[in-house]
């Protein structure tokens, strides 16, 4: 024992334990003062997340791309004051995982004041490339309405229907 | 949504007022009436179109019917809801569409998109 171990050995040892020990109350505390972390693999963290409409992870937002207006003073399915929405839409299906069905998800754009800037998603789940225009969701869709003018302000995730 | 095989793969299939919701909605509307100065409303024109062979062959043409990702069989469940639900006739009011129609048609380009339209609209004015 004495041969192969010495007293700088078993210091160094406990140094690293007092490190270790000091460290590992920290992680949670860490972690927790994070914004909810989009790649946290605790399932917790994400079923919650998947239900929070401020969240890119909210089941509704599989193929969003743009600024959640439940960020911007609106809800996932009305636009903030001061907005229109787009009557024109890029139309989806989510899964809901709270009751296992697909539902059929209009992405309304809310037009008429710059870009809202918060809660930026981009998941694009069933996206196409714009050469495939009718499923691809690169468009402005504020073009082309008479109401909402061209400013892009943020996105909404309405529910029409179970996609059946 | 209902699992279908058709020669052997598997394809997922929705019922005609949800694919109508996917591939039409967007533009013309939960009810066909579109976006004044953008997109013409399609409400008073299918189901007279679908009245006579050159208005038929307009509706399977036109880019967005002939070039979506539905089968011939999906594009003619569609067209069939789509005439009596938002143009306002019964189904027996007009001939409905065969999945080998849409295919003899869907495969012959629209080129002059724009005209053909002004002029089956003169057609059903008169």
């Amino acid at each position: 024992m004495a041969r192969r171990t010495s007293r700088r050995g078993l210091l160094g040892s406990l140094g690293a334990l007092l490190v270790g020990v000091g460290v590992l109350p920290l992680l949670p505390v860490a972690r927790g003062a994070e914004k909810p972390a989009k790649t946290d693999e605790s399932g917790a963290e994400q079923q919650k997340a998947k239900q929070d409409p401020t969240s890119c992870e909210y089941w509704r937002h599989c193929a969003i791309d743009g600024y959640l207006c439940a960020c911007c003073g609106g809800s996932a399915a009305a636009c903030p004051p001061g907005t229109a929405q787009s009557p024109i839409t890029w139309v989806g299906t989510c899964h809901n995982p709270a009751d296992g069905l697909d539902y059929v998800i209009s992405y309304n754009d809310c037009c008429g004041k710059s870009s809202c800037g918060r809660c930026l998603c981009n998941r694009n789940e069933g996206d196409m490339p714009l050469y495939v225009p009718f499923r691809s969701n690169d468009y402005d869709w504020c073009t082309g309405s008479s109401v909402a003018n061209i400013p892009y302000h943020c996105s909404t995730a309405r529910v029409l229907a179970r996609a059946t | 949504m209902g699992l279908i095989f058709v020669a052997g793969t598997p394809v997922l299939a929705y019922e005609p007022r949800i694919n109508y919701m996917l591939q039409c909605l967007g533009c013309h509307g939960p009810d066909g009436r579109g976006e004044p100065g953008h997109v013409p409303s399609i409400r008073s024109t299918l189901a007279p179109l679908a009245r006579f062979a050159a208005g038929r062959r307009y509706l399977v043409q036109v880019p967005g019917v002939a070039l979506s990702a539905l089968s011939d069989r999906d594009l003619a469940a569609l067209l069939n809801w789509m005439i009596p639900t938002l143009g306002k006739v019964k189904p027996e009011g007009f001939r409905g569409f065969t999945a080998a129609e849409i295919a003899r048609y869907r495969r012959q380009p629209l080129v002059e998109i724009s005209k053909t339209r002004a002029q089956l609209m003169r057609q059903l004015r008169q």
